[in-house]
């Protein structure tokens, strides 16, 4: 566990030596990351213009949402999904066979490797715009409250991660879909709405989407004061369950795998 | 036009052979679609209902928007400017004797009729087994609307081709993309219905050309607009598809002569 610490610890190093040699391709990424950041604020203020409420939740409670959103998610492209954009081509160009004879573990580097720090601007908008949304709602959060929104968040990046990288196994298989990406961006943008809403679809699709349902929902109500137990439990507990599925289904795709240009 | 009916073949091949891939695509749609549908049902069933909006209208917008969305919707953009311009692939293209715009629309083609399969697929079982979806059935309406139809498809197309070029310019087009997935997806009616966009961009978003991609067919075929409504939408759509191609001609020769065909 030590040696991953100071691999992830160089890895860092190698990711902030790029952003400085390529400081044009940094300042075009923080314009894309914080654009995708203002869309998905800007989507439920033009989604709530002319609405009170929806699903029993009021106009600013929903804003203050997709700020949680916007932060938990940012976190998340930082760190995770800009590997997981890559992962389709690093199978398909057959670069995954440099990685399985590297003396690391291949899970953590198709993983990790890169770490897109012009994210930094889409968390520090999505906290402002959040910080603000409290006062509006005049709302008092204790260190004990913001202490059990960082574990229920840190459980949530868990099960998106897992579940991101348990769909995207799938590519040593199909390796031409390069678009199973885009399609986990879709499917994760549902994150942004209740729980509420998303329980109107029918039992098996909910089902499915119940992961992402309980991502952002939780931490969210932890924040209001409206914790189900429950719901916090289910949250922890999906996220062990995709873990360990997400790190066998991993191993189990790797027997499949047919090197180079697969 | 035979060389480019033969390009059409080559890739309604390639399409029904990755088809895999034009489903995943129709599932990024019918996701969007089918999320923004739960928001105004929630919303619509309420005590709110009416004021904005009706449910029926709403389920017919989002279902023709899912259609729409894989039949119009281009996605050229990314191969024109990253394996093309960017990894140098275009000088191939230069070398053959056909236009590099006709090879890239005959090559868009096959995939567009295939995702709008899908789309229109799912439509029609909805359509069949649940509600039916409110669509225009004037026969004096069906010219102007497929006329709409058609030519949203090619102002799309152009738009994208457009965006594709910028990369002769730009060293890492990935921030230009994603700001231009941003536009479109806010101007071209996908987010919301323009008409129910706050006054202060209503007016512009409107006007601008990515409404008259997917927004204004999408009306059309629902039977919103009077047979003078539809003429001069088509009117529109034509005056920009002309100041496109023109400016696609622009940048595409200022545009070579960057261009160093050894990639980027």
């Amino acid at each position: 566990m030590k040696r991953y610490f100071a691999i992830y610890r160089q890895l860092l190093r190698l990711n902030l030596s790029t952003l400085l040699t390529y400081r044009v391709n940094f300042i075009n990424n923080v314009i894309g990351s914080v654009g995708w950041g203002a869309m998905s604020l800007l989507t439920v203020i033009l989604l709530t213009a002319k609405v009170t409420s929806a699903y029993g939740w009021k106009r600013e409670e929903l804003l203050l949402f997709n700020g949680i959103y916007g932060i938990i998610l940012g976190v998340f492209h930082m760190f995770i999904s800009i590997n997981m954009s890559r992962l389709w081509k690093v199978i398909h160009m057959g670069d995954l066979d440099g990685i399985l004879v590297k003396p690391i573990d291949s899970q953590f580097a198709v993983s990790l490797w890169w770490v897109n720090f012009s994210n930094v601007f889409r968390i520090l908008m999505a906290l402002g715009f959040t910080v603000w949304m409290i006062h509006v709602l005049h709302m008092s959060i204790s260190p004990m409250h913001i202490l059990l929104f960082v574990v229920l968040a840190a459980a949530a990046l868990v099960l998106l991660y897992s579940l991101w990288f348990v769909i995207l196994t799938n590519l040593i298989w199909y390796s031409n879909l390069s678009n199973l990406v885009l399609f986990m961006y879709s499917f994760e943008s549902m994150a942004r709405f209740p729980k509420e809403m998303l329980a109107q679809l029918s039992s098996s699709l909910f089902v499915i989407v119940l992961p992402l349902a309980l991502a952002i929902n939780t931490p969210t109500r932890a924040l209001l004061n409206q914790l189900s137990l429950p719901d916090a439990g289910t949250l922890f507990a999906l996220a062990i369950c995709f873990w360990i599925a997400a790190r066998r289904y991993w191993r189990f795709a790797l027997h499949h795998y047919t090197s180079a240009s697969s | 036009m035979k060389k480019f009916f033969t390009i059409f073949l080559l890739y309604a091949q390639h399409a029904l052979e990755y088809k895999a891939r034009s489903f995943v695509w129709f599932f990024v749609i019918l996701i969007d679609v089918g999320v923004y549908l739960l928001y105004w049902r929630g919303v619509l069933l309420g005590p709110q209902a009416g004021a904005i909006w009706t449910l029926p209208k709403a389920i017919s917008y989002y279902l023709l928007l899912l259609v729409a969305g894989t039949f119009l919707q281009v996605h050229i953009e990314e191969e024109v400017a990253f394996e093309d311009i960017q990894y140098g692939r275009l000088s191939q293209y230069l070398l053959r004797p056909f236009s590099y715009l006709g090879f890239k629309f005959f090559q868009e083609l096959p995939w567009r009729i295939m995702q709008g399969g899908f789309g229109l697929i799912t439509l029609v079982g909805i359509s069949v087994l649940t509600r039916r979806v409110e669509v225009t059935f004037h026969p004096e309406m069906v010219l102007p609307v497929i006329s709409i139809i058609l030519s949203a498809f090619i102002l799309c197309f152009f738009y994208k081709m457009i965006v594709g070029i910028i990369a002769f310019w730009t060293i890492d087009y990935s921030g230009l993309q994603n700001i231009q997935a941003i536009i479109y997806i806010l101007f071209s009616g996908i987010l919301i219905p323009l008409h129910l966009l706050p006054e202060a961009i209503r007016g512009f978003a409107l006007a601008q050309p990515i409404a008259y991609t997917l927004y204004y067919p999408v009306l059309a075929v629902q039977g919103v607009f009077s047979q003078e409504v539809l003429w001069r939408v088509l009117g529109t759509q034509w005056m920009w598809i002309a100041l496109l191609y023109g400016l696609y001609r622009i940048m595409w020769i200022r545009g070579l002569r960057q261009f160093t065909a050894v990639g980027q």
